[in-house]
Formats: structure tokens, C-alpha cells, sequence
């Protein structure tokens, strides 16, 4: 089964490539080690086209969070989220659910898993970056030491927009920012609010890279 | 279609063979130069970027022509759907023309190669400046969103227009019923050779006239590389090398040099057209597809403008 479940994966992630020519700013990780990446989310695609820049190794060690009211909504999404993409589902309306969630993250941490979050908690238009949500405070307080890496991905909104089935191609970008690193005692707000200034700086350098 | 039975076919690949190795030795060549300090690492890396790229497409045309019609057919619907990605990037859509470029990607582009490939030489025609132009617009209204409408609808025309339309001339060239007076049993594959050769040869030609003289700029706000000198070099040393592959081609000399002459000037217009669209949009190169080269759609800008030029001359004076 595992064939095929890999088999799947690179399918999707080649079609994205199809859909997207992905152009890559900045270094993916080459060796597999126990990050957080947290990236803005704009599309279906944002996850394959994540997975298509990293190495194998680094995908089969790669957990996202995904919400369970959508993921696990119909056999085709979870079957996808669970066997595929070896998501962590994350409750969005119950808080001591979500506890647990962080918690099970944690650990996986712990193991030299990485973890994938998309902070805005929802698809954007593609227009501003949301405001972010706490999840990822609650989650680096527990593993202080693990680094986190910005991901800013660009013109995924426009290949396959929120609530669309068919991909319009496009070409996209993926900015891959500095490490960031957890400081000690810094407030919630200071903390997410740094976290969405390292993206809002990807994106900034990403729109000035294609005007020469 | 038995390419390789026909040997005037056979010795326009081998000089096309010849001229890359050549590429390749003046890019080794330029290589220790660099070394040595006697000119610039940039120079070099970038030419030998470009010849690698070269071989490159040389061998997927060459593939694409030995599996026959089907196969050039299948590369250029390729390069198309690769260009109109690239084209849709840079201008920029709102998310109301989403279903619309859905349409355009996936069903009138194969649709335009599909005529091709059945030979259905009036919808070929047809579909994209006259149905395509109207669909378009019909299909934005129903999303509903006013906003920029004629901007959007026509920027989405042009991508079809350049993208699909021009550049699906090329491998409609196969399907050309000429009555030349050629012994030749794959007339058609060199016509295509021929255009591609003299196209692909003027853009290098004027690339390497302007690095070796150029001085006066040409269109110094469009494209700030172009030189005066670079163009008239490159238009009329691709007019000489089309006149003398004239005689791989059905046509005589003098025509060789005329139609050589015409579709590097479109050819030139065509790069000219597409620099100022990427000026407007602020965009220097339109991908990174190909090293060196930018992306797909610099490298077919040219032939862009010269496909439908070369075919129609052919289509009015050689087919009855």
C-alpha cells in the first residue's frame, strides 16, 4: 500500500509542477532535522509545491497541520490528508482538543519529525497575509529549542483560488526565509507578530526579485 | 513520413549539428579565456548556458520530428501551454477570469492542436481570432466582475493570440499541401526546419553582432541590449545563411533570401513587442525554464510573429 500512497504523492506533486513552474528563491533544507516551517496560505497547491522543493527524505519526515472539520470531510480528503501527506489534524472549534493536538506535535518533534503550519488558519485571496493565529505560540513554547522556517509562497491564489476544482497555470514563487529562533519570554502578540513580519519581508523581497 | 530517407533533410540537421559543436568549442574557448582574464566570467558562463540550452532543444525538436507529424504537433502544444503559463504570470488577472483561463488552458489550446492534428485547415484559422475572441469576453461577463473588463478580456486575448494562435503556424507547416517541384520525401519537415533555423540563427546572430559592435541602441527604452549595429548585422547574416540553405529548401535562391529576410524582421519585431509587454509589466525575463535564456517565451517571441508570416507567404505563392 505504501507504493501506492507514495505513488499518489509524487503524482500530485508532478502535476503541480505542471500547473505551477516553481520558481525558488532562497535554500530548501537538505538534511532532515526537527524544524516547524510555517508558511501563508493561499491554495490547495501551497502544500505540493512545499513538497516539490524539499528532498525525499525530508517529505517523508514532513508533517502538516490540517484542519480536521475539512480534512476529514469525505474518504477522498482524508484518505489524501492521512495515507498521503501524513497530515496531524488539528480541531479549529475545540480548544482542549487542540491542546492535545500541540502536545502530540510536540512529541513528534521530539523524534526529529518536522511540522508544516499554515498560521492563518484558512485560505487568504492572495492579497494581505492574515493575522495569525496562537497555535503556533503554544506550540513553540512547548519545544523551545526547535528552529522555526518561514515559507512565503506567491501567485498560488491565482492557479487554484479557494473554492475552485481546476487549476488556471500560472508561474509561482517559493521564498524560503532565515531560520528564526524562540526568545525567551517574549509575549504572544510580540511573538506571532514577528513570525507574520519574517513572511510580509519574503514577500517584499519576492515581488522586488522580478522586477529588474 | 520516412524522415530519413530524405537527404537534403539529413544534411540540414548535420549543419545544424555542426554549428552547435562549434557553439560548444567557441564556448570552451571563451571559458579559459575567462580564466585567464582576457574577458569577462559572465560572457562566458552565460554562452555556455546558451549552448547547453541549444543542444537541448535541438535534440527534443529532432525527437519530436523523427516520431513525425504527432510528435511536433505534441512539442509545440507543449511550448504553447509553457508560454501561455509564463504570459499569464505577468499580466495580472483577477480572480474573476479564473474559469475563463480554465477554458483557455485546457480546452481551446488542445482544441487549436487537435485541428492541427486532423488537418482541418479553416477552424485552424478561425478558432482563436474569431471564436476564442468571443468567448473570452462572453465567458467574463458571466463571472461578473466589471472591474478592468476590456483590459482583462483583451490581455487574455493576447496571451491566446501569441501563445497558442502564432506559435501553432509552426507545426501547421507540416500539414501544408505544396505543389512544389522537389524530389524530397519530407518537403514539409524542412520547411519547418528552415523556419525554426532562420528564426532561432537571426536571434543568436543579432546577440553576437551586438556583443562584437554594437554601439548605437537601437530601442534604448523597449530593450536596452538591442544596438543598431547588432540588428542590421544579425537580419542581414541570417538573410545570407537562409539564402544558402536555400538549396535544402524547395525554393530558389533569390526566394530564400526574401523569405529569410521578411521572417527575421518579424521575427525581430516579434522579440521587440515582447520586451515592451515585459517593460509594462516590469518583468525582465518571463522564466527561468531554459539557463540563459530566460523563460520559454523569450525564446519564442520571435517566432511568435515569424510563424504565420513564413506560412501564409508559402501558403500564397507555392499552394495552389
Amino acid at each position: 500500500m505504501q507504493v501506492i500512497h507514495t505513488f499518489v504523492e509524487r503524482l500530485l506533486v508532478g502535476l503541480t509542477r505542471i500547473f505551477t513552474g516553481i520558481l525558488v528563491y532562497g535554500n530548501p533544507p537538505a538534511v532532515p532535522k526537527a524544524r516547524i516551517y510555517f508558511a501563508n496560505h493561499t491554495s490547495h497547491l501551497d502544500l505540493m509545491v512545499i513538497l516539490g522543493v524539499f528532498p525525499q527524505c525530508l517529505r517523508d519526515r514532513l508533517h502538516p497541520v490540517a484542519a480536521r472539520d475539512y480534512w476529514e470531510n469525505g474518504w477522498l480528503r482524508r484518505y489524501l490528508a492521512r495515507r498521503v501527506l501524513h497530515c496531524v489534524f488539528l480541531d479549529r472549534h475545540n480548544a482542549s482538543q487542540a491542546v492535545q493536538t500541540f502536545q502530540n506535535l510536540a512529541e513528534l518533534l521530539g523524534q526529529g519529525e518536522s511540522i508544516l503550519i499554515f498560521p492563518e488558519g484558512t485560505r487568504g485571496d492572495g492579497g494581505q497575509i492574515g493575522r495569525f493565529h496562537a497555535g503556533l505560540f503554544h506550540l513553540m513554547r512547548q519545544v523551545p529549542n526547535v528552529p522555526l522556517v518561514p515559507i512565503y509562497l506567491d501567485g498560488l491564489a491565482r492557479t487554484l483560488p479557494k473554492g475552485e476544482f481546476l487549476p488556471a497555470p500560472n508561474m509561482s514563487k517559493i521564498c524560503l526565509g532565515e531560520e528564526l529562533h524562540w526568545q525567551e519570554g517574549e509575549a504572544k502578540e510580540d511573538f506571532l507578530e514577528r513570525c507574520r513580519a519574517s513572511l510580509l519581508c519574503l514577500k517584499e523581497q519576492a515581488n522586488g526579485l522580478s522586477v529588474k | 513520413m520516412n524522415l530519413l530517407h530524405d537527404r537534403k533533410l539529413v544534411a540540414l540537421v548535420l549543419i545544424v549539428l555542426a554549428l552547435l559543436i562549434l557553439g560548444t568549442i567557441v564556448g570552451r574557448v571563451l571559458g579559459i579565456r575567462a580564466s585567464q582574464g582576457k574577458c569577462q566570467d559572465s560572457l562566458a558562463a552565460n554562452f555556455q548556458a546558451r549552448v547547453r540550452s541549444w543542444w537541448m532543444m535541438v535534440a527534443v525538436f529532432a525527437v519530436a520530428m523523427l516520431t513525425g507529424g504527432i510528435g511536433s504537433i505534441l512539442l509545440f502544444a507543449i511550448s504553447s501551454f509553457l508560454a501561455l503559463r509564463e504570459f499569464i504570470c505577468i499580466i495580472p488577472t483577477r480572480r474573476a477570469d479564473h474559469r475563463t483561463l480554465v477554458w483557455c488552458f485546457w480546452v481551446l489550446l488542445p482544441l487549436q492542436y487537435w485541428c492541427i492534428y486532423i488537418g482541418w485547415y479553416g477552424m485552424f484559422v478561425l478558432l482563436i481570432p474569431l471564436y476564442a475572441f468571443l468567448f473570452v469576453p462572453m465567458r467574463n461577463v458571466l463571472a461578473g466582475d466589471c472591474e478592468h473588463f476590456l483590459e482583462r478580456t483583451a490581455k487574455i486575448q493576447w496571451g491566446m493570440t501569441c501563445c497558442i494562435y502564432c506559435i501553432s503556424y509552426a507545426p501547421m507547416l507540416l500539414k501544408l499541401d505544396c505543389n512544389f517541384d522537389d524530389d524530397g520525401s519530407a518537403v514539409n519537415a524542412r520547411l519547418l526546419f528552415f523556419l525554426v533555423t532562420i528564426v532561432e540563427m537571426s536571434d543568436v546572430l543579432q546577440y553576437c553582432w551586438g556583443k562584437i559592435l554594437g554601439k548605437h541602441k537601437l530601442l534604448p527604452k523597449v530593450s536596452p541590449n538591442k544596438t543598431v549595429e547588432g540588428f542590421v548585422g544579425g537580419v542581414l547574416s541570417a538573410t545570407v545563411l537562409g539564402g544558402a540553405l536555400s538549396y535544402f529548401t524547395p525554393f530558389t535562391l533569390w526566394q530564400g533570401l526574401g523569405i529569410s529576410l521578411l521572417v527575421a524582421l518579424a521575427g525581430f519585431a516579434g522579440d521587440a513587442t515582447m520586451s515592451a509587454i515585459k517593460r509594462d509589466s516590469g518583468v525582465k525575463d518571463y522564466g527561468t525554464m531554459l539557463a540563459g535564456h530566460g523563460g520559454m517565451l523569450d525564446r519564442l517571441d520571435s517566432l511568435c510573429f515569424a510563424a504565420p508570416v513564413y506560412f501564409h507567404l508559402i501558403r500564397y505563392f507555392f499552394v495552389s
